[in-house]
């Protein structure tokens, strides 16, 4: 099994102010990165790769939606393979402030339909 | 059609020094040859619509042969594209330390076989090409592959066997090192398409990342490909 793995959520700011997520830990990984898909046209053909990215904005009272092939949290160093049914603990940081959220994500093998 | 010439020649066979009879004849003749020629046209034209048109994925028109790539499969073995000769082959070029995209790829492949009849999945099956054989060793891939589904096959190989299955399917994938990263700490760039590979061993299909998701659609790809005559 990979040592790496993504997670996928729809987080919506609901304040009027814009929020920014900067990072995610886990207790189950070394470490967790937001990062973005990227999709690049080399010779015709798309190719598609990711960066790490430094934060991901979510604009005041709209979605920032994390989904599989797009952008997504990116679980690293994984100390236990979790299994489908489980649940992960993931604590994600956004600015400004020191603002946490704690949250509890379920392990899923395909994408829900 | 050929029979009713024939049966006309007989039917105006005495007559036939009659000018006039010779002429319809020869018109007869000519508006069925005529009708014959644009009823094949017509076909043809049709079965050209049908390859354009009945395929969700992207259709090579027409299919070449499927390059047989050897590889090292995920138990250590030697593996040839050609030992799957008589089942559909879907395949995509990836890397399992990818987060995201093989994964995703992956897990979209389980749904539409998990979506085929059982007597269909017997001759379909689902090939992992790892561009990253490096860190993806057999078993590594071993651990990984199958996860998505137990008779899905990892295959890695050689960087030049590697780099030769890619380029026969004009696949591209690229190592993108993070600098501040150690010699095992990068990601790998890739084109992330699917290809299908006929009984025939012809490659016939390409998928892109974002069609995969319809597994219905990718189902009446795999049924239309199987009903095929070999």
């Amino acid at each position: 099994m990979s040592d790496a793995t993504a997670a996928y959520m729809r987080i919506t700011n609901l304040s009027s102010s814009p929020l920014r997520l900067i990072g995610a830990d886990s207790p189950v990984a070394k470490t967790v990165e937001p990062m973005i898909t990227t999709r690049k046209v080399h010779d015709g053909q798309e190719i598609m790769g990711m960066q790490s990215a430094e934060e991901l904005l979510i604009p005041a009272g709209s979605s920032l939606e994390l989904k599989p092939g797009g952008d997504h949290l990116m679980i690293m160093g994984l100390r236990v393979h979790p299994q489908e049914g489980d649940l992960i603990k993931l604590t994600i940081r956004f600015a400004p402030g020191e603002q946490r959220f704690d949250l509890e994500v379920p392990v899923r093998k395909e994408e829900p339909k | 059609m050929s029979e009713t010439i024939s049966d006309n020649k007989q039917d105006v066979g005495p007559v036939v020094s009659s000018a006039g009879i010779n002429r319809r004849l020869f018109i007869l003749a000519a508006s069925l040859a005529l009708a014959l020629l644009v009823g094949f046209l017509f076909s043809r034209y049709s079965a050209y619509r049908n390859v354009q048109e009945s395929f969700y994925g992207q259709a090579l028109v027409p299919a070449p042969e499927a390059f047989d790539f050897r590889l090292v499969d995920q138990d250590g073995n030697p593996f040839l594209l050609s030992q799957l000769r008589g089942k559909v082959v879907l395949f995509s070029f990836g890397f399992t330390h990818c987060p995201n995209v093989c994964p995703t790829t992956l897990s979209d492949l389980a749904k539409v076989y998990h979506a085929l009849p059982e007597q269909d999945r017997q001759r379909v099956r689902v090939l992992f090409v790892s561009v990253d054989p490096r860190r993806d060793r057999p078993d590594v891939l071993k651990k990984y592959v199958p996860y998505f589904d137990k008779s899905f096959i990892g295959l890695t190989g050689s960087e030049p066997q590697i780099a030769e299955a890619a380029k026969a399917y004009g696949a591209f994938y690229e190592i993108a090192r993070d600098p501040t990263g150690g010699p095992d700490n990068y990601s790998v760039n890739h084109s992330a398409f699917t290809y299908l590979i006929t009984p025939s061993g012809k490659w016939k299909l390409i998928y892109n990342f974002d069609q995969l998701g319809d597994a219905t659609k990718m189902v009446q790809d795999i049924k239309q490909v199987l009903g095929e005559p070999i």
